[in-house]
């Protein structure tokens, strides 16, 4: 790197850092080049803030305060269950501005900087959108750095205390750590969706209310973080591992759907006519991908015969919920396909048949949807009917199970999303005619209450013809579930008694069918070739020659 | 780079906000190293086109191109050709105008010595290199001004669209500004900027824009819609004319009073002020006449259309 004269025309000296000759200036500056501007930008702006003096000082003051109280009131804070108590103390200390201050703070920063036109300053320079939200990521993690180099020395000192071990230790910094991380993705994707006064301050609270009970709910756990671990060592293998495989779940689950709502707020600051969907269902498949393989490793370690196919259930049921409620926004999507979506439309048949539906669209999002819906539904069929087959007894009365059972519950449950999707499609599609625009949460709204409305009609089929009895309250949110149990009686599938089967077969098919005849045109559209004047700017570049990185969705490429 | 196309083209665009066209049908061009200035009455529309030409919004009719990039569908490609300065903008309180700068020329992907060499060109344009460790806070509203142009040519941008820049500015920092504009446009970048003020621009822009409730009302030069306002008007239009006699001002009052085409001849102060026919032949006939009447005139000057009574003739005054 050069160094400049450092006097300009006027004189003026320069104090950035790379003016300065000394070494360490030089090196500040060279790793600076690799720093996102956004973390640099916060780190001479908002931590030099009154603010953060002050929750800060306050941090260190609950700590000390807290380690001085807990010496003072008891005596012999070498027993076991004292330092356990000075432990969790840290951690609700620790916890409280991980989770609670640093992610109000991230989404205060996004939203103050939407308010006074500074984002769409930023948005129009060359950092990417997703450049913009990790760069507000990284900030709060430098907070969360910050806070956690003030509170490990005291954690530290207490594993030099009787009953705690590395693991009490571990378990609780790491499972804060994931929960800030989770709440401040929650809080750069709800700052971005705010477009106004009213709806920041209410989505504001919203984020105060979800960080203060994950607080509570995640102190008061780490505050049996004894037990667990107790629990955890005193285990067979086999249990242990079907512990770890829970806490991974929740681990995965909160940063899978981080991971979402980051793509969601990149896609919200990106530029309409752009792409914005590829990115969202990207980490959705992955998220599904990461679903099914903890499914599969939780069936591994379970004994098969006892919980296995209940298990296959469960992850279908699951996985239909979690697609019922994204489906519902996914179809929501603007259904304008601007030109410069069109350019990056795939060309060849392969491309057509992988990537078509993770193009923009509200329509290919449907498709997309359901083949994710169907996919897991098959993947647990498969499981099921592999399996099935030792089983002694069924899940629902014992000696009585079969594979038909099973497979019509799959088939019901992937049904029942597809129904009730396709007609939030549906609703989406005339919204678009009608208004000539559609709006994710609106979409959502109406899929939240297709759901329950049809999850009321068959309580009353059912009451009507005096089968209600066999109901238990779960049905309410799994009608397929309630039919199996009430239509089919006795959980096991009689041929004769699944008449229901034929008229939902034919509803399902004709909604898709709707679905697929609104979505020829947009399946219909070709890619277009970009103008020329970006094509001669494309040639100019090249001839400048230096191959740039190729983006798969990108006209260039 | 160089191509053909025109630094800013305004296609048809129209923007609805709800039954609202805040811009209505628009089109028109800015050439290369040309200012350009876009006037308008409050609420014509010229911020909203300007937003959509700096692609933070788009039009819901209509295209914009940016050195024959579309704002619609390259918006990255027309980003990296344009520096916009908005009308209002938040500046971050604890920062100095150098770490300001800085973290724009960073956003703008620009680094070492290529950042420091933009931050000192940026500093010595805008004269900021006094203000580079103050606090933005106590910054006044001409230097914060100053501050935001700087930031908008931080990446070297070669269309340059300002948002009424001049607003709120005391006079030196509108003569300063003048001349950084003129500058710009000497270092042939294309400008387009506005303003609810036709005289506050018209010395320096080559042509102007005028745009009420969403619609152009006339492009052109100055001088050219001068010359069609006088066109328009009605050959028996009156005119305001101010003489000065050295001596026996009364006696000049009568003798206008008793002339057929002078209206309302009245004293005032020094001067003599009447209302006749704007046609320059009537005023030539009139000044002989009067040196053949043997009065001493030591000035004779019909009242000037001046640019406000342009843009009051133009615009009719409609809201929306
Ligand atoms: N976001 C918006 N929503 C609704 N109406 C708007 C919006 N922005 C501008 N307008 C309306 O559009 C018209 C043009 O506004 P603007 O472009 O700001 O005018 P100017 O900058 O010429 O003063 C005004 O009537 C204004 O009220
Ligand atoms: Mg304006």
């Amino acid at each position: 790197m050069t160094i400049i004269e450092s006097k300009s025309e006027s004189g003026h000296d320069l104090h950035l850092a790379v003016e300065k000759n000394s070494r360490l200036d030089r090196w500040i500056e060279s790793v600076s080049r690799w720093l996102n501007p956004i973390l640099i930008k916060e780190s001479r702006q908002s931590l030099k803030s009154n603010q953060f003096l002050v929750t800060f000082s306050l941090v260190l003051a609950a700590a000390l305060f807290w380690s001085f109280f807990a010496l003072a009131v008891t005596p012999n804070i070498s027993e076991s269950y004292n330092s356990i108590v000075l432990l969790t103390g840290y951690f609700w200390i620790l916890a409280f501005p991980l989770m609670i201050i640093v992610p109000v703070w991230t989404y205060w920063s996004i939203v103050t900087e939407q308010d006074d036109n500074s984002l769409e300053l930023i948005t129009l320079s060359t950092m990417k959108p997703s450049q913009i939200v990790s760069g507000k990521f990284v900030t709060a993690l430098l907070q969360i750095m910050i806070y956690l180099a003030v509170i490990a020395p005291c954690v530290c000192f207490t594993y030099f205390l009787r009953g705690i071990d590395l693991g009490h230790i571990l378990y609780g910094l790491v499972f804060i750590f994931l929960a800030s991380i989770c709440l401040n993705a929650v809080a750069v994707f709800l700052a971005t969706c705010a477009p106004n006064r009213a709806l920041q301050i209410l989505f504001l609270i919203g984020l105060v209310f979800i960080c203060f009970v994950s607080y509570i709910y995640l102190c008061v756990g780490l505050s049996e973080i004894d037990g667990l671990i107790d629990n955890l060592m005193r285990a067979q293998v086999n249990e242990q591992n079907q512990i770890q495989l829970g806490l991974a779940a929740g681990c995965l689950a909160a940063l899978t759907y981080s991971m979402v709502a980051y793509f969601a707020a990149v896609a919200n600051l990106t530029f309409p006519a752009n792409n914005r969907s590829t990115g969202i269902r990207v980490a959705l498949l992955v998220q599904q991908a990461i679903f099914i393989g903890w499914c599969w490793a939780m069936a591994h370690s379970l004994d098969w015969s006892q919980d296995g196919p209940i298990l296959m259930i469960v992850m279908v049921i699951v996985a239909s919920i979690h697609w019922s409620i994204v489906g519902s926004m996914i179809v929501g999507e603007s259904g304008e396909i601007s030109q410069r979506v069109r350019r990056g439309l795939p060309k060849t048949m392969f491309a057509k048949i992988t990537a078509s539906w993770l193009m923009p669209g509200p329509l290919r999002g449907f498709f997309f949807v359901v083949s994710n819906i169907w996919g897991v539904g098959i993947i647990a069929a498969i499981f099921y009917s592999v399996n099935v087959g030792s089983v002694p007894y069924s899940m629902f009365r014992p000696g009585t199970a079969d594979v038909e059972t099973g497979l019509v519950m799959i088939f019901l449950n992937c049904g029942y999303a597809t129904i009730y999707l396709g007609l939030t499609s549906l609703f989406a599609i005339w919204l678009r005619g009608r208004f000539g625009f559609s709006i994710p949460l609106l979409t959502l709204l109406w899929g939240l209450a297709v759901a329950l409305f049809l999850n009321f009609v068959p309580i009353i089929v059912l009451a009507s013809i005096g089968l209600l009895n066999e109901f238990e309250l779960p049905i309410l949110g799994l009608p397929s579930w309630g039919l199996i149990v009430a239509g089919v009686g006795g959980g096991r599938v009689d041929w004769n008694d699944m008449t229901v089967l034929l008229p939902f077969s034919l509803m399902l098919i004709a909604i898709v069918v709707a679905n697929l005849v609104f979505a020829r045109r947009e399946l219909g559209l070709v890619r277009v070739a970009a103008p020329i004047r970006v094509q001669q700017e494309i040639e100019e570049a090249k001839k400048l020659a230096e191959p740039e990185p190729v983006d798969i969705f990108d006209d260039e490429a | 780079m160089i191509s053909s196309a025109p630094a800013i083209e305004m296609r048809n665009v129209t923007r609805m906000f709800g039954h609202l066209r805040a811009v209505n049908d628009v089109s028109f061009s800015v050439g290369r190293g040309e200012i350009v200035g876009f006037i308008g009455p409050n609420g014509a529309g010229k911020t909203t086109s300007m937003r959509i030409l700096a692609t933070l919004d788009l039009p819901t009719m209509g295209d914009a191109l940016i050195d024959g990039f579309s704002v619609i569908n390259d918006p990255d490609r027309v980003r990296r050709q344009l520096g916009f300065m908005p009308d209002n903008y938040g500046t971050y309180p604890h920062m100095n105008c150098e770490e300001y700068l800085d973290f724009f020329a960073r956003a703008y992907g620009l680094l070492g010595s290529d950042r420091i060499s933009a931050l000192r060109r940026v500093i010595d344009f805008a004269h900021l290199g006094p203000l580079a460790q103050k606090s933005i806070r106590g910054l006044s509203k001409g230097m914060k001004q100053r501050l935001c142009l700087g930031r908008a040519l931080i990446h070297d941008p070669q269309v340059i669209v300002l948002d009424e820049p001049a607003a709120g500015l005391d006079p030196r920092a509108r003569i300063e500004l003048r001349e950084m504009i003129t500058l710009l446009a000497e270092q042939g970048k294309s400008i387009l900027i506005s303003s609810h003020i036709l005289s506050a621009l018209a010395e320096m822009c080559h042509r102007v824009v005028i745009i009420e409730a969403g619609s152009l009302v006339a492009v052109g030069s100055v001088e050219e819609i001068m010359a069609s306002t006088r066109q328009r008007q009605s050959p028996d239009a009156l005119v305001e004319v101010s003489v000065r006699v050295n001596d026996e001002p009364e006696k000049l009052l009568q003798w206008l009073d008793e002339n057929p085409l002078v209206e309302n001849a009245q004293l005032v102060v020094d001067e003599i002020r009447f209302k006749a026919p704007a046609n320059p032949e009537v005023h030539e006939q009139m000044i002989k006449e009067l040196v053949a009447a043997n009065f001493r005139i030591s000035s004779f000057v019909p009242k000037q259309q001046s640019l406000e009574d342009v843009f009051v003739e133009v615009t009719k005054g409609i809201v929306q």
